[in-house]
Protein backbone atom coordinates (compact mmCIF):
# COMPACT_ATOMS: atom_id res chain seq x y z
CA UNK A 1 0.00 0.00 0.00
CA UNK A 2 1.12 3.27 -0.92
CA UNK A 3 -0.05 7.06 0.65
CA UNK A 4 -2.69 8.18 -1.20
CA UNK A 5 -3.50 12.28 -2.32
CA UNK A 6 -5.65 13.80 -0.21
CA UNK A 7 -7.35 16.19 -2.63
CA UNK A 8 -10.85 17.46 -0.73
CA UNK A 9 -10.58 19.52 2.66
CA UNK A 10 -13.63 17.21 3.81
CA UNK A 11 -11.79 14.14 3.69
CA UNK A 12 -8.19 15.74 5.86
CA UNK A 13 -11.33 16.32 8.31
CA UNK A 14 -12.72 12.61 8.18
CA UNK A 15 -9.46 11.46 9.11
CA UNK A 16 -8.91 13.47 11.99
CA UNK A 17 -12.57 13.16 13.22
CA UNK A 18 -12.55 8.99 13.20
CA UNK A 19 -8.65 8.93 14.09
CA UNK A 20 -8.61 12.09 16.60
CA UNK A 21 -10.43 10.65 19.56
CA UNK A 22 -10.34 10.91 23.02
CA UNK A 23 -6.54 9.56 24.47
CA UNK A 24 -5.28 9.57 20.77
CA UNK A 25 -1.27 10.61 20.46
CA UNK A 26 -0.99 12.71 17.65
CA UNK A 27 1.65 15.42 16.62
CA UNK A 28 -0.77 16.98 13.75
CA UNK A 29 0.14 20.56 14.12
CA UNK A 30 -0.64 21.52 10.14
CA UNK A 31 -4.67 21.46 11.26
CA UNK A 32 -4.54 25.47 10.23
CA UNK A 33 -1.48 24.50 7.15
CA UNK A 34 -4.43 21.54 5.83
CA UNK A 35 -6.10 23.08 3.32
CA UNK A 36 -3.10 25.04 1.79
CA UNK A 37 -1.01 21.65 1.79
CA UNK A 38 -4.36 20.11 -0.38
CA UNK A 39 -4.59 22.49 -2.67
CA UNK A 40 -0.86 22.57 -3.71
CA UNK A 41 -1.09 18.92 -4.20
CA UNK A 42 1.55 18.10 -0.97
CA UNK A 43 -0.67 15.94 1.70
CA UNK A 44 -1.08 11.97 1.61
CA UNK A 45 -2.68 9.30 3.78
CA UNK A 46 -1.64 6.13 5.10
CA UNK A 47 -4.42 4.93 7.25
CA UNK A 48 -5.28 1.71 8.95
CA UNK A 49 -7.89 0.37 10.81
CA UNK A 50 -6.79 2.39 14.38
CA UNK A 51 -4.19 4.58 13.69
CA UNK A 52 -3.57 7.25 10.67
CA UNK A 53 -0.49 9.22 8.95
CA UNK A 54 -1.08 12.07 6.97
CA UNK A 55 2.01 12.68 4.66
CA UNK A 56 3.99 15.65 3.12
CA UNK A 57 6.23 14.84 0.72
CA UNK A 58 10.09 16.59 1.27
CA UNK A 59 12.93 16.73 -0.44
CA UNK A 60 13.63 12.67 -0.87
CA UNK A 61 11.52 11.78 2.31
CA UNK A 62 7.81 11.66 4.30
CA UNK A 63 7.35 14.16 7.04
CA UNK A 64 5.18 12.39 9.15
CA UNK A 65 1.71 13.68 11.48
CA UNK A 66 0.31 10.33 13.31
CA UNK A 67 -2.42 9.81 15.16
CA UNK A 68 -1.89 6.67 17.24
CA UNK A 69 -4.54 4.84 19.05
CA UNK A 70 -3.58 1.33 19.20
CA UNK A 71 0.08 0.67 19.53
CA UNK A 72 -0.37 -2.54 18.29
CA UNK A 73 -1.07 -1.58 14.63
CA UNK A 74 2.34 -0.85 13.14
CA UNK A 75 3.48 1.77 10.60
CA UNK A 76 4.36 -0.76 8.25
CA UNK A 77 4.78 1.55 5.14
CA UNK A 78 8.53 0.85 3.50
CA UNK A 79 8.64 2.73 0.40
CA UNK A 80 10.57 5.53 1.46
CA UNK A 81 12.52 7.31 4.28
CA UNK A 82 9.82 8.95 6.89
CA UNK A 83 10.91 11.59 9.63
CA UNK A 84 7.96 12.39 12.54
CA UNK A 85 8.95 15.25 15.04
CA UNK A 86 7.21 14.85 18.46
CA UNK A 87 6.67 17.95 20.32
CA UNK A 88 6.72 17.55 24.20
CA UNK A 89 7.19 20.07 27.40
CA UNK A 90 10.67 19.86 28.64
CA UNK A 91 9.52 20.05 32.14
CA UNK A 92 7.69 16.57 31.65
CA UNK A 93 10.56 14.60 29.49
CA UNK A 94 10.06 12.81 26.24
CA UNK A 95 6.64 11.10 25.68
CA UNK A 96 8.12 7.03 26.19
CA UNK A 97 4.48 5.37 24.40
CA UNK A 98 5.02 7.70 20.92
CA UNK A 99 9.19 7.04 21.24
CA UNK A 100 8.19 3.16 22.29
CA UNK A 101 5.39 3.45 19.14
CA UNK A 102 7.62 4.67 16.72
CA UNK A 103 11.14 2.73 17.31
CA UNK A 104 8.60 -0.36 17.45
CA UNK A 105 7.81 0.03 13.72
CA UNK A 106 11.83 0.93 12.73
CA UNK A 107 12.22 4.56 13.91
CA UNK A 108 15.12 5.92 15.30
CA UNK A 109 16.05 8.60 17.46
CA UNK A 110 17.69 11.63 15.41
CA UNK A 111 17.79 14.68 17.69
CA UNK A 112 16.16 16.80 20.04
CA UNK A 113 15.55 20.70 19.34
CA UNK A 114 14.60 23.46 22.11
CA UNK A 115 12.49 26.51 21.36
CA UNK A 116 13.95 29.46 22.97
CA UNK A 117 12.36 32.96 23.37
CA UNK A 118 13.45 36.87 23.87
CA UNK A 119 11.95 40.17 24.22
CA UNK A 120 14.24 43.11 23.52
CA UNK A 121 13.64 44.45 26.71
CA UNK A 122 15.64 41.22 28.18
CA UNK A 123 18.41 41.13 25.63
CA UNK A 124 21.54 42.05 26.88
CA UNK A 125 23.42 45.02 24.56
CA UNK A 126 25.55 44.12 22.03
CA UNK A 127 28.83 43.64 22.26
CA UNK A 128 31.17 45.57 19.89
CA UNK A 129 34.03 43.64 17.55
CA UNK A 130 36.01 45.14 15.57
CA UNK A 131 37.20 43.48 11.96
CA UNK A 132 33.55 42.50 11.54
CA UNK A 133 30.79 43.48 9.77
CA UNK A 134 27.57 42.40 9.26
CA UNK A 135 25.04 43.27 6.61
CA UNK A 136 22.03 42.27 5.31
CA UNK A 137 22.78 40.64 1.53
CA UNK A 138 22.00 42.39 -1.14
CA UNK A 139 23.51 39.93 -4.05
CA UNK A 140 22.15 36.76 -4.87
CA UNK A 141 25.79 35.18 -4.64
CA UNK A 142 26.02 36.07 -1.13
CA UNK A 143 22.18 34.64 -0.51
CA UNK A 144 23.54 30.95 -2.32
CA UNK A 145 26.56 31.10 -0.49
CA UNK A 146 24.18 31.27 2.79
CA UNK A 147 21.95 28.35 1.74
CA UNK A 148 24.85 26.02 1.06
CA UNK A 149 26.61 27.05 4.29
CA UNK A 150 23.25 26.37 5.87
CA UNK A 151 21.94 23.12 4.14
CA UNK A 152 25.81 21.68 5.42
CA UNK A 153 25.65 22.81 8.78
CA UNK A 154 21.72 21.37 9.68
CA UNK A 155 20.27 18.40 9.78
CA UNK A 156 17.86 18.38 6.67
CA UNK A 157 15.46 16.07 8.48
CA UNK A 158 14.55 18.54 11.22
CA UNK A 159 12.92 21.15 8.54
CA UNK A 160 16.22 23.36 8.03
CA UNK A 161 17.03 22.29 4.58
CA UNK A 162 16.53 25.14 2.21
CA UNK A 163 15.66 24.30 -1.59
CA UNK A 164 18.27 26.42 -3.75
CA UNK A 165 14.75 27.96 -5.65
CA UNK A 166 14.56 29.98 -2.04
CA UNK A 167 17.27 32.28 -3.12
CA UNK A 168 15.30 34.83 -4.51
CA UNK A 169 12.57 35.31 -2.73
CA UNK A 170 15.16 35.26 0.36
CA UNK A 171 16.77 37.93 -1.29
CA UNK A 172 13.81 40.38 -1.92
CA UNK A 173 12.62 40.03 1.56
CA UNK A 174 16.11 40.88 3.18
CA UNK A 175 16.00 37.57 5.17
CA UNK A 176 19.93 37.00 4.78
CA UNK A 177 22.88 38.31 6.99
CA UNK A 178 25.96 38.54 6.09
CA UNK A 179 29.07 38.27 8.38
CA UNK A 180 32.66 39.59 6.46
CA UNK A 181 35.52 40.92 7.73
CA UNK A 182 37.47 43.62 6.90
CA UNK A 183 39.10 41.68 3.42
CA UNK A 184 35.06 41.38 2.38
CA UNK A 185 35.78 37.32 3.06
CA UNK A 186 32.44 35.86 4.06
CA UNK A 187 32.75 34.37 7.50
CA UNK A 188 29.07 33.67 8.66
CA UNK A 189 25.10 33.74 7.57
CA UNK A 190 22.22 34.06 9.37
CA UNK A 191 18.19 33.66 8.25
CA UNK A 192 15.75 35.60 9.59
CA UNK A 193 11.96 35.75 9.45
CA UNK A 194 9.31 37.93 10.77
CA UNK A 195 5.89 36.27 11.13
CA UNK A 196 2.94 38.33 12.54
CA UNK A 197 4.99 40.33 14.62
CA UNK A 198 7.64 37.88 15.60
CA UNK A 199 11.22 37.79 14.19
CA UNK A 200 12.23 34.07 14.02
CA UNK A 201 15.90 33.05 14.03
CA UNK A 202 15.25 30.35 11.17
CA UNK A 203 19.18 29.59 10.67
CA UNK A 204 22.53 30.55 11.51
CA UNK A 205 25.49 29.16 10.49
CA UNK A 206 29.62 30.23 10.98
CA UNK A 207 32.32 28.53 8.63
CA UNK A 208 34.24 26.08 10.55
CA UNK A 209 37.92 28.01 10.45
CA UNK A 210 35.86 30.93 11.50
CA UNK A 211 33.86 29.53 14.79
CA UNK A 212 34.85 30.52 18.36
CA UNK A 213 35.97 33.95 17.12
CA UNK A 214 32.72 36.18 18.17
CA UNK A 215 30.70 35.54 14.72
CA UNK A 216 27.88 33.81 15.92
CA UNK A 217 26.95 36.15 18.04
CA UNK A 218 27.77 39.17 16.19
CA UNK A 219 24.99 38.05 14.40
CA UNK A 220 22.60 37.14 16.68
CA UNK A 221 23.11 40.77 17.74
CA UNK A 222 22.61 42.05 13.85
CA UNK A 223 19.24 39.51 14.10
CA UNK A 224 18.05 41.53 17.26
CA UNK A 225 18.09 44.95 15.89
CA UNK A 226 16.62 43.75 12.48
CA UNK A 227 13.73 42.88 14.59
CA UNK A 228 13.75 45.57 17.12
CA UNK A 229 10.12 47.74 17.36
CA UNK A 230 10.07 48.19 20.69
CA UNK A 231 10.61 46.82 23.93
CA UNK A 232 7.99 44.50 23.37
CA UNK A 233 9.01 43.54 19.89
CA UNK A 234 9.91 39.10 20.36
CA UNK A 235 11.90 36.96 19.10
CA UNK A 236 11.83 32.75 19.42
CA UNK A 237 14.51 30.11 17.35
CA UNK A 238 14.89 26.63 17.56
CA UNK A 239 18.34 25.28 18.66
CA UNK A 240 19.84 21.76 18.90
CA UNK A 241 19.77 20.64 22.72
CA UNK A 242 23.17 19.72 22.25
CA UNK A 243 24.66 22.68 20.51
CA UNK A 244 26.29 23.63 23.20
CA UNK A 245 28.11 27.03 22.46
CA UNK A 246 25.19 28.04 20.54
CA UNK A 247 22.65 27.24 23.76
CA UNK A 248 24.76 28.99 25.79
CA UNK A 249 24.90 32.05 23.54
CA UNK A 250 21.53 32.10 23.46
CA UNK A 251 21.23 32.06 27.38
CA UNK A 252 23.83 34.99 27.56
CA UNK A 253 21.92 37.37 25.09
CA UNK A 254 19.13 36.56 27.83
CA UNK A 255 16.93 33.94 25.64
CA UNK A 256 14.71 31.51 27.90
CA UNK A 257 13.53 28.27 27.77
CA UNK A 258 10.30 28.08 26.20
CA UNK A 259 9.48 24.37 28.05
CA UNK A 260 9.04 23.35 24.39
CA UNK A 261 11.15 20.86 22.61
CA UNK A 262 10.57 18.02 20.03
CA UNK A 263 12.66 14.63 18.98
CA UNK A 264 12.84 13.65 15.70
CA UNK A 265 12.75 10.39 14.76
CA UNK A 266 13.61 8.72 11.07
CA UNK A 267 12.39 5.81 9.39
CA UNK A 268 15.40 4.91 6.99
CA UNK A 269 14.13 2.90 3.92
CA UNK A 270 16.56 -0.52 3.67
CA UNK A 271 16.39 -1.79 0.12
CA UNK B 1 -12.15 29.41 34.53
CA UNK B 2 -9.17 29.04 36.73
CA UNK B 3 -8.49 25.81 35.74
CA UNK B 4 -8.23 26.41 32.76
CA UNK B 5 -5.88 29.39 33.18
CA UNK B 6 -3.54 26.72 35.15
CA UNK B 7 -3.50 24.61 31.78
CA UNK B 8 -3.03 27.35 29.18
CA UNK B 9 0.25 28.18 31.84
CA UNK B 10 1.49 25.23 32.08
CA UNK B 11 1.89 24.72 28.37
CA UNK B 12 3.17 28.43 27.77
CA UNK B 13 4.39 30.17 31.12
CA UNK B 14 5.81 32.92 29.71
CA UNK B 15 2.35 34.59 28.21
CA UNK B 16 -0.03 37.09 29.83
CA UNK B 17 -3.24 35.03 28.95
CA UNK B 18 -5.57 37.47 31.32
CA UNK B 19 -4.76 40.28 29.45
CA UNK B 20 -4.06 38.84 25.94
CA UNK B 21 -6.88 39.01 23.45
CA UNK B 22 -4.84 38.11 20.06
CA UNK B 23 -3.40 35.06 21.31
CA UNK B 24 -3.38 33.32 17.53
CA UNK B 25 -3.86 36.82 15.67
CA UNK B 26 -0.46 38.40 16.89
CA UNK B 27 1.53 34.33 16.63
CA UNK B 28 1.74 34.49 20.66
CA UNK B 29 0.55 30.55 20.72
CA UNK B 30 1.84 28.90 17.67
CA UNK B 31 0.47 25.63 16.13
CA UNK B 32 2.73 23.35 18.43
CA UNK B 33 1.00 24.80 21.41
CA UNK B 34 -2.50 24.65 19.80
CA UNK B 35 -2.03 20.71 19.61
CA UNK B 36 -0.89 20.45 23.31
CA UNK B 37 -3.74 22.80 24.97
CA UNK B 38 -6.28 20.82 22.45
CA UNK B 39 -5.11 17.55 24.30
CA UNK B 40 -4.88 19.20 27.80
CA UNK B 41 -8.17 20.66 27.02
CA UNK B 42 -9.24 17.22 26.24
CA UNK B 43 -8.15 15.46 29.56
CA UNK B 44 -8.92 18.37 31.81
CA UNK B 45 -12.41 19.25 30.70
CA UNK B 46 -13.80 16.30 28.62
CA UNK B 47 -14.19 17.99 25.55
CA UNK B 48 -13.06 17.30 22.35
CA UNK B 49 -12.04 20.85 20.18
CA UNK B 50 -12.84 19.54 16.50
CA UNK B 51 -11.07 20.73 13.41
CA UNK B 52 -13.64 22.97 12.38
CA UNK B 53 -13.30 24.84 15.73
CA UNK B 54 -9.90 25.94 15.19
CA UNK B 55 -10.60 29.27 13.82
CA UNK B 56 -8.71 32.07 15.26
CA UNK B 57 -11.34 33.95 17.22
CA UNK B 58 -11.86 30.53 19.45
CA UNK B 59 -8.02 30.57 20.94
CA UNK B 60 -7.49 34.47 20.62
CA UNK B 61 -7.66 34.49 24.35
CA UNK B 62 -8.68 32.96 27.63
CA UNK B 63 -12.64 34.11 27.41
CA UNK B 64 -12.99 32.75 23.93
CA UNK B 65 -11.21 29.17 24.25
CA UNK B 66 -13.32 28.93 28.07
CA UNK B 67 -16.41 29.96 25.49
CA UNK B 68 -15.65 27.38 23.10
CA UNK B 69 -15.37 24.53 25.98
CA UNK B 70 -18.67 26.01 27.78
CA UNK B 71 -20.08 25.20 24.16
CA UNK B 72 -18.91 21.90 23.26
CA UNK B 73 -19.60 20.66 26.74
CA UNK B 74 -23.50 21.33 26.06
Amino acid sequence: MKPTKIDIFERYQEIVDRYGVKGCKSNDYIQREAADLIIHDALYEYCGEKNAFLMVKKNGFWRVYYYINDPEEKLIYEGDELVTEIIFRGNLGEPTKEVNYLESCGFKRNLVRDQYFAKYASLTPPVLITGLSVESATRIEDVQWAIRLFNASFDKWSGDFIPDEMAECLLQEHAILIAKDMSDNRLGALHLENKQGVTWLNHVAVVEQSRGMGVGRRLVEAYIEQGHVDANSRYVLWVQKKNLPAVNLYHKKGFTYMNKSTLSMIKRYKI
Amino acid sequence: MEQLLELLKSVRPDVDFENETALIDDAILDSFDVVAIISEIDDTFDVQIRINELDPENFNSVEAIWNLIQKLKK
